[in-house]
C-alpha cells in the first residue's frame, strides 16, 4: 500500500491495520475482534471531520472511477436495490511462523497467504447492491468535490490491465454484439438528461440483462457495498444512504472475470439457466463484474433523509433556524412556484395550486391500510398528442419537474411499455437477485403517468398486473414485490401524478379536469430563483405539522355538517380534505393548521367539484 | 488448544448405542433401541440410524449432546464408526443377493487370500474404506425443542453447528449420483484401489499406489469401477425465508440446502419445510476461487426435513400458546372477545365479524351411511356499498385461517375458481390444475366480486357450495376434485350503491338458488346518522394528528392466538342432544311460519335453513371447547341468522311500523298463545326476543310498559310474565 499509514484518504486500509494490531495488543480475544471495528468507525469520522467534512471524501462516480486507486478512501450516494445473502469470509488468521494476528476485513484482497487453521476467524458481512438514485435530477446530484480537487487523492490514472481501462468510455466503446445496449443506452440517457427528466422509453426491458440491474437506466455505477457489524441497522430496501469507505478493486479478480469462461462476467439471465445444477452458479456478488461494479467496504453510512443538497438534517437546530427562514419566506416563494407550474400547465391555476401540493406531499404515516399523507393528483383532459406518444403536457413537465424536484420519472403508459415487461421488480431464482424495474422509486420521487399515450388494444397478463401494481400504488402507496412463491409488500412514499384525457385508470386522490387557456411551456427561471425554489419545496416538504385542539374541535364540527348536508360523502373525502390541509398549510410555512387555511381547502374543492360537475 | 480425543469419543457413542435407554427392564419393548434398530439394518430391513437428540439428551453422558450439537459433522462419522463396532450379525435370510453383496464376498475373499501371501493387505492403498462397507447411514436428529430459526438468524459463529431452519423451497435439482467411494482397477496389479470422496468434486488418481505397482516401478494405469464404486443420491435445493421471517423493507435470504440419501426427493419448489442440518463452509475451488477471494460458500448439509402442514389437524401448539389458549377459554367471553380481534381496526360490525369467526371454526361435516355428506363448512357473504370494508374483512380472514385463497370473481387466472385442463409447457402433457377452490380445500375460499364471477364458475360454484367437489369434464379428462371448503364471498349491489327505494332482490344480483347456499347474508349499508359521522371525523382527524390509527379500545388477540384457539375449537365435534331437536324444530317451523305470513318475503327459509342453524349452532359448541351443543348456542345461532335478515330488511321491524317494544310484545304474545299458557318463564322471554334480534334492555323496557298497561304482571324477582287476560 502507499502512502503514510496515517493518511486516512489514501491508505485507509493501513489505518485500519493500525487499529487491529493495536487492539490485538490490548488483548482483545478472537471473539470480541469480530464483533467490533476496532474504533473504525469513530476514527475515520474524527479524520474526516478534521479535514472539513465529508466533501473532502472523493465521491464514486463513473468520472472518477478511474481516477481513483483501490484502497483508498470513498463516498457513495445510492439507493438500496437489492439485498445479497451474507458473505461469509476468513476475517483473521494467525501467520504460522510468526504467530502475529491478520485481518481482511474491509478488503477483497490480500497478499499475505491466508493460513486456514485452527484459529482462522470466519467472520461475516453483509452485501448491499446500491444504485444510482433513480430518476434523480442533475442538480441534486450536485458538484461536489471528486477526486480531482479532493486532497489526498491521487491524480494519476490507475495503472490497470489494457483492456481495464475507464468505465465510461469501454461502455460505449465495446458496442458488439452482446453489449452494444449498454453503449446505445448510455447515448440515449445522455441525451435525455441533458434535456431534465429520465424518460425511460425502453420501460422495464431487461435491463439485468446488462448486469447493472438499474430501476432506471442511468449512466452512473451500481456499486456493490459490504457492510460490516450490523452497520446497515435500520437501512431498508429502496432507502437512499450515502457510504464511506474503502474502494476495492484486484486485478486479478478482474482478469478472471473478464477471461473466466468467455462472458461478459455480468450475470446474464440466460447465464443460470444454462446448467441446471445449482452447483454451477456463483452467487450474484461474484458474478458481477469489478470493473463495471466497483466494491466499496464500508466504514460507515448514513442514510440521506433529503435529496435536496444543503438542507439542514431534519430535528436539527439548523432545521429549526431553516423553518423559521421558510415561515419568512415561504409566501413569496409559493405564489412564484404556483405561477411557474401555471405556464407550464397552460394557464391553469388551480392545477398549478393542486400540482404544487401533491410535489409537496408525502406519506407521514400508516393507518393500515390507508397511506396517510399521500395525495395522487389526476388530470383530466390532457390533450393527448397527435401522432402517439409523449403527450405535450409531458414533454413540458419533463423538462419543469426535473428542474424543481431532486428525483422524479416519466411513465409514458402506453400499451406496449405496459405488455412489454413487469414494472414491479421481481426476484429471479435462476440469479438469486432482485431483478430491478422503473417502479422501484426512492422515497420522495415524483411519478407521473402519462395515461394519453394509451391507445386501444389487448393487454396481456403482464399488461393487466402491471396496472395493478401502478393501481395499488397510487391507492396504498405500497408494491407487491414478486417472489414467485409470495409477494412481499413493499412501502413506498412516491407522489403521483396522473395525466389523463378522461378519468384516469388509477385511482387518485384527487380528479381535477384541466383548463388551458394557452400552450403548455416551460419558462426556465434565472438558477439562483431554482434555486431558492428547490430549498423551499425540500424544506416544505420536510416541515412538521399540527393541529391544534380548538381547530381539531372546529374542523370535527364542520365534518359533521359536511356529512349532514351531503350524505354521499366518505371517510375518503374527509381523508383528502385533511391532507390537502396540512399541504397547504406546509406550502405557506406554517407549522399548525389554521381555520382561515381550512376555509381555503374547502373553497379549493367546491372549485374543483364545480369544474367536475361542468365535465 | 488440546482436541477432544476421538477414540474416547467413539467409545461414548458406542455406550449410548448400546445403554439407550438406561434402566429399563428387561423385555421392555422399549429397550435397546438402537441396538434393535441396528439389528434391522444388520438385516437390510432398515438404511438409516437416525440418533435423535432427545435420547442423547435423555441418555445423560455428560457433554456429549453439546459436543454433538456444536461438530455435528465429526460426531456424524463418530456415530457411523460406532455402529460399525456394535452392528449385530444379521439373523435370518437376508433375501437375495444384491450386486453389493457379491461385490463385498469378492473383496473379502481377496482380501484373506492375500493375507496369507504377500501380505499387501497391510498396504494402505488396498484398505477398504468403512464407507465401502456400510449399508447404512447415520443422521443426526435435532431435539423436537430445538429453537426453529429464520435464515438471518444464523450466523458466522454457527457454522459447524445443527441448526434448524424454516423456510420455503425455491429451486432444487434433479436427483443425481454423488461418488462418495471411487474404485479403480490396477491394469498392472489387478488390485482395486478405493478413493473416499468428501467432497463434490474429487481428483481421479491416475497412477497405482500400490506397494507392488510402485517397488515395480509399474506405473499402473488405474480405471474408474462405474460398478464397483458408490454413489449417495444427492440433491441440492435452495431456501428462502418465508414472507413472515423478512423483517420490513428487506429482501428474504436464501441458502443452499445439500441432501444426501434417503432424505431426497422429499421437497419440490414452492414447499415450506423446516430443515435441519449442519451449516458447513466450503471454500470456493479452481476458478471460482479466483473470483471469490477470501469468500467461503456457505451450505446446509440437511440431516432431517419437516413439512410444515399448514391444516387445522396438524396444527402444533408450542407450549406458551397453548397456556396463553387455556388462559383465554377460562376467562371467557370467548366468543366476543374473538370476534372483536377479527379485523380490529374495522369499527363496530359485531354480528358481522361473529359470523365470521363462526366461518372459521365451522360445524362438523357428517358423513351418512349411504354415502352422502352433509357439509360442515359455513357460507357467508358480505354483501353492501363500496367502500364498507368488505375487501378488507376478506383478507384479514384469509390472514387468520391457516389456509385460505383469496381470489377475485374476476381472477386473471385462467384457470378461474374452480379447475382447468391446461397442456404442461415442458412435457406437453394435459394436466389439471386445480382453481381457487380447489386450492382451498379444507380452508377458506375468500371471494370479492362474487357478483363479477363468470358465469361458468357460477355454476360450478353450485356444485362446490353443496356438495363440495368440483367436477371436471374437459378434453378427455373426467374427474371429480375434492372442494371441501368454506366460500366467504363479497359482492357489489346491482347498482353499484344499495338503493333503498328497490326491494332487496332487486338490489342483490345473484340467483336465488345460489343465495340460498350461503348460511349467513348480510347487507353492509354506509347509512349516515349523526353519532356515526362524528366517530368517523374523529377517526380521521386523529389519523391526520398524529400519522396513525387512533388506539384500540381494547387488546385484540393476535392472529397467531386466534388461530391457535380456533385449531383447538376444530377438535371437538359437538353432537345435538335429543332435547334440543323438538327445540330446534319448533324454531324452525317458527320460522317458516313466519315467512308464509309476511306479504313479501325477503328470504327464502328452507330445510338448507335447518341446517345452517344446526351448523352455526355446531360451531358456537365447539368455540366453547364442549361436546354438545346447549340451547344458548341454538338461540344465538338463530339471533345471528335474524340479524342477517335484518340487514337485508332495511331496518327491520321498523319498516312494519311496530316499534321494538310493540313488536317484543307481540312476539311474547305470539309464543304464549302457541304453547297455550298465560306464564313466561323470563328466561324464555329473553331468548324468543334476541332470535329477533332484540336485547334485553328493550325487553325490560317492553316489560315495564305493559304491566303499567296492566297487560301482564311481572314477577319483581324472577321478571317472569303473567298474562292477565285469558283470551
Amino acid at each position: 500500500m502507499v502512502g503514510p499509514a496515517t493518511d486516512c484518504l489514501a491508505n485507509p486500509l493501513g489505518c485500519i491495520r493500525q487499529l487491529f494490531d493495536k487492539a490485538v495488543t490490548n488483548g482483545m480475544t478472537p471473539q470480541q475482534l469480530g464483533s467490533s471495528d476496532w474504533g473504525a468507525k469513530e476514527f475515520f469520522a474524527g479524520e474526516i471531520a478534521k479535514l472539513g467534512g465529508a466533501d473532502m471524501v472523493p465521491l464514486l462516480n463513473s468520472t472518477s472511477l478511474d481516477l481513483l486507486p483501490s484502497g483508498t478512501l470513498v463516498r457513495f450516494q445510492g439507493m438500496v436495490q437489492d439485498m445479497f445473502d451474507p458473505e461469509y469470509y476468513v476475517g483473521a488468521f494467525k501467520e504460522t511462523p510468526s504467530s502475529t494476528w491478520h485481518t481482511t476485513k474491509y478488503t477483497d484482497v490480500y497478499d499475505v497467504p491466508i493460513a486456514s487453521g485452527p484459529d482462522a476467524q470466519v467472520w461475516e458481512r453483509k452485501l448491499l447492491y446500491c444504485v444510482p438514485i433513480p430518476g434523480q435530477s442533475d442538480w441534486s446530484r450536485g458538484t461536489r468535490p471528486t477526486s480531482l480537487n479532493g486532497p489526498g487523492a491521487h491524480r494519476e490514472k490507475r495503472p490497470r490491465d489494457d483492456e481495464e481501462m475507464s468505465i465510461a468510455e469501454p461502455m460505449l466503446e465495446e458496442g458488439e454484439a452482446g453489449q452494444e445496449s449498454i453503449g446505445e443506452q448510455a447515448k440515449r440517457q445522455r441525451e435525455a438528461s441533458s434535456s431534465g427528466m429520465s424518460n425511460n422509453e425502453t420501460g422495464g426491458c431487461g435491463l439485468l440483462g446488462e448486469g447493472m440491474n438499474l430501476p432506471l437506466p442511468s449512466l452512473l455505477l451500481p456499486c456493490l457495498v459490504k457492510v460490516y457489524d450490523d452497520a446497515d441497522a435500520g437501512l431498508k430496501l429502496n432507502d437512499v444512504a450515502e457510504f464511506v469507505g474503502i474502494l476495492t478493486f484486484d486485478p486479478q479478480l478482474a482478469a478472471a472475470g473478464s477471461v473466466g469462461r468467455g462472458e461478459p462476467a455480468s450475470g446474464m439471465p440466460g447465464e443460470g439457466a444454462a446448467g441446471d445444477s445449482l452447483d454451477e452458479e456463483l452467487p450474484p456478488s461474484l458474478r458481477l463484474s469489478p470493473s463495471k461494479v466497483p466494491r466499496l467496504q464500508c466504514i460507515y453510512l448514513h442514510k440521506l433523509p433529503t435529496l435536496v443538497p444543503g438542507l439542514p438534517p431534519p430535528a436539527s437546530l439548523a432545521h429549526a433556524a431553516a423553518a423559521q427562514e421558510l415561515a419568512q419566506s415561504a409566501s413569496a416563494l409559493r405564489a412564484c412556484a404556483v405561477s411557474l407550474l401555471t405556464v407550464a400547465l397552460g394557464g391553469d391555476t388551480l392545477a398549478a395550486q393542486y400540482l404544487l401540493l401533491t410535489l409537496l406531499s408525502k406519506v407521514t404515516g400508516r393507518a393500515e391500510p390507508m397511506a396517510v399523507g399521500k395525495l395522487a393528483l389526476n388530470l383530466v383532459g390532457c390533450p393527448a398528442a397527435s401522432p402517439p406518444g409523449a403527450s405535450p403536457l409531458a414533454s413540458v413537465l419533463r423538462s419543469a419537474l426535473p428542474a424543481l424536484v431532486p428525483a422524479c420519472h416519466l411513465l409514458p403508459l402506453s400499451l406496449d411499455l405496459l405488455n412489454r415487461a413487469p414494472l414491479v421488480p421481481r426476484k429471479d431464482y435462476t440469479l438469486n437477485r432482485l431483478v430491478a424495474a422503473p417502479l422501484q422509486l426512492a422515497a420522495g420521487t415524483v411519478l407521473v403517468v402519462d395515461e394519453t399515450a394509451l391507445q386501444p388494444g389487448t393487454a396481456s397478463a403482464t399488461g393487466v398486473r402491471n396496472l395493478q401494481a401502478l393501481q395499488h400504488l397510487v391507492e396504498w402507496q405500497k408494491l407487491e414485490y414478486d417472489f414467485q412463491w409470495y409477494t412481499v409488500d413493499v412501502l413506498t412514499d412516491v407522489p403521483v401524478l396522473a395525466l389523463s384525457e378522461a378519468r384516469s385508470l388509477l385511482p387518485a386522490d384527487v380528479t381535477l379536469p384541466l383548463r388551458q387557456t394557452r400552450t403548455a411551456t416551460w419558462a426556465p427561471l434565472p438558477d439562483a430563483e431554482l434555486v431558492a425554489l428547490r430549498r423551499y419545496l425540500g424544506l416544505a416538504r420536510q416541515l412538521e405539522h399540527t393541529i391544534g385542539e380548538a381547530t381539531t374541535k372546529a374542523i370535527e364540527d364542520d365534518l359533521v355538517a359536511a356529512r349532514k348536508g351531503d350524505p354521499s360523502l366518505t371517510s375518503q373525502d374527509f381523508h383528502r380534505w385533511l391532507t390537502l390541509a396540512r399541504l397547504t398549510s406546509v406550502s405557506y410555512g406554517e407549522s399548525s393548521l389554521s381555520m382561515s387555511r381550512w376555509e381555503s381547502v374547502r373553497e379549493m374543492e367546491r372549485l374543483r367539484l364545480d369544474r367536475l360537475r361542468c365535465v | 488448544m488440546p482436541g477432544p480425543d476421538y477414540a474416547d469419543e467413539t467409545e461414548r457413542c458406542i455406550v449410548f448405542l448400546k445403554g439407550y435407554p438406561a434402566d429399563m427392564p428387561e423385555g421392555d419393548e422399549r429397550a435397546h433401541k438402537y441396538l434393535k434398530l441396528l439389528q434391522k439394518v444388520s438385516n437390510r430391513q432398515e438404511t438409516t440410524v437416525e440418533i435423535r437428540l432427545d435420547d442423547v439428551a435423555d441418555f445423560n453422558e455428560e457433554g456429549l449432546l453439546a459436543s454433538i450439537q456444536k461438530n455435528t459433522r465429526r460426531y456424524a462419522s463418530l456415530f457411523a464408526e460406532a455402529v460399525d463396532a456394535v452392528m449385530p450379525p444379521p439373523t435370518g435370510d437376508a433375501g437375495e443377493e444384491t450386486v453389493f453383496d457379491v461385490l463385498m464376498r469378492q473383496r473379502q475373499r481377496t482380501g484373506e487370500g492375500e493375507e496369507g501371501a504377500a501380505a499387501p493387505a497391510a498396504d494402505p492403498a488396498h484398505k477398504l474404506p468403512d464407507s465401502m462397507r456400510r449399508t447404512f447411514e447415520v443422521r443426526i436428529v435435532p431435539l423436537t425443542k430445538a429453537p426453529v430459526m429464520a435464515i438471518r438468524e444464523v450466523k458466522a459463529a454457527d457454522i459447524g453447528h445443527l441448526v434448524t431452519i424454516k423456510g420455503i423451497i425455491t429451486r432444487c435439482t434433479d436427483v443425481k449420483p454423488l461418488m462418495a467411494v471411487a474404485t479403480y482397477t490396477c491394469d498392472e496389479c489387478g488390485f482395486e484401489i478405493y478413493q473416499e470422496v468428501t467432497a463434490r468434486q474429487f481428483m481421479p488418481i491416475h497412477e497405482c499406489p500400490s506397494v507392488r505397482c510402485r517397488s515395480n516401478n509399474a506405473r499402473g494405469q488405474l480405471q474408474l469401477q462405474t460398478r464397483g464404486s458408490k454413489f449417495v443420491k444427492f440433491q441440492e435445493a435452495r431456501i428462502q425465508e418465508m414472507s413472515d421471517q423478512v423483517p420490513k423493507g428487506h429482501i428474504p435470504r436464501t441458502m443452499s440446502v445439500h441432501i444426501r440419501g434417503e432424505l431426497t426427493r422429499k421437497v419440490g419448489p414452492g414447499d415450506v419445510v423446516s430443515v435441519s442440518g449442519i451449516f458447513l463452509p466450503v471454500p470456493y475451488t479452481g476458478f471460482r476461487a479466483m473470483r471469490a477471494g477470501l469468500v467461503a460458500d456457505t451450505f446446509l448439509e440437511a440431516t432431517s426435513i419437516q413439512h410444515m402442514k399448514k391444516r387445522y389437524q396438524e396444527y402444533q401448539l408450542d407450549e406458551g400458546t397453548q397456556a396463553e389458549v387455556e388462559a383465554l377459554a377460562e376467562e371467557g367471553d370467548v366468543y366476543a372477545r374473538l370476534s372483536r380481534s377479527i379485523a380490529p381496526e374495522i369499527y363496530g360490525h359485531e354480528d358481522v365479524k361473529k359470523a365470521l369467526l363462526l366461518l372459521l371454526v365451522g360445524g362438523t361435516t357428517k358423513q351418512l351411511k349411504d354415502g352422502m355428506k352433509i357439509r360442515g363448512d359455513l357460507h357467508v357473504c358480505l354483501m353492501g356499498d363500496p367502500g364498507v370494508a368488505k375487501s378488507q374483512l376478506l383478507k384479514q380472514i384469509c390472514m387468520v385461517a391457516p389456509r385460505a385463497v383469496y381470489t377475485t370473481g374476476k381472477g386473471s387466472s385462467g384457470v378461474g375458481l374452480t379447475a382447468a385442463v391446461t397442456r404442461d409447457p415442458v412435457t406437453n402433457e394435459m394436466v389439471l390444475e386445480g382453481g381457487a377452490l380447489v386450492l382451498a380445500d379444507m380452508g377458506i375460499c375468500c371471494i370479492d366480486e362474487f357478483d363479477k364471477m363468470e358465469e361458468s364458475d357460477r355454476t360450478a360454484i353450485h356444485e362446490v357450495m353443496e356438495q363440495q367437489t368440483v367436477s371436471i369434464a374437459k378434453a378427455g379428462i373426467t374427474t371429480t376434485l375434492n372442494a371441501r371448503t368454506s366460500v366467504l364471498a363479497a359482492a357489489n349491489p346491482a347498482w353499484g350503491r344499495y338503493d333503498l327505494r328497490r326491494s332487496p332482490a332487486e338490489n342483490i344480483n345473484l340467483p336465488p338458488a345460489l343465495l340460498s347456499r350461503f348460511d349467513l347474508l348480510w347487507l353492509i349499508l354506509d347509512r349516515a346518522d349523526s353519532d356515526a359521522d362524528r366517530r368517523l371525523a374523529e377517526h380521521v382527524l386523529h389519523v391526520h394528528q398524529h400519522s396513525r390509527a387512533p388506539d384500540l379500545e381494547f387488546q385484540p388477540l393476535s392472529a397467531h392466538v386466534l388461530r391457535a384457539y380456533i385449531s383447538l375449537a376444530r377438535q371437538h365435534s359437538p353432537v345435538i342432544p335429543r332435547e334440543l331437536t323438538e327445540y330446534i324444530a319448533g324454531a324452525y317451523a317458527t320460522l317458516r311460519q313466519d315467512e308464509a305470513a309476511s306479504e313479501a318475503p325477503t328470504t327464502y327459509t328452507t330445510a338448507r335453513t335447518l341446517l345452517s342453524t344446526i351448523r352455526l349452532a355446531q360451531a358456537l359448541a365447539r368455540l366453547r371447547f364442549s361436546g354438545a351443543v346447549a340451547q344458548s348456542d341454538v338461540d344465538e345461532a338463530l339471533r345471528l341468522m335474524q340479524m342477517s335478515k335484518m340487514s337485508l330488511q332495511e331496518d327491520g321491524a321498523r319498516r312494519q311500523g311496530l316499534d321494538p317494544v310493540s313488536d317484543i310484545y307481540t312476539i311474547l304474545r305470539d309464543e304464549a298463545k302457541k304453547q297455550d299458557t298465560t306464564h313466561v318463564a323470563y328466561t324464555d322471554a329473553l331468548n324468543w326476543i334476541t332470535r329477533k334480534g332484540y336485547n334485553q334492555q328493550q325487553l325490560e323496557e317492553c316489560l315495564e310498559e305493559y304491566a303499567a298497561l296492566n297487560v301482564w304482571q311481572v314477577n319483581p324477582t324472577s321478571k317472569d310474565v303473567h298474562f292477565t287476560d285469558t283470551d
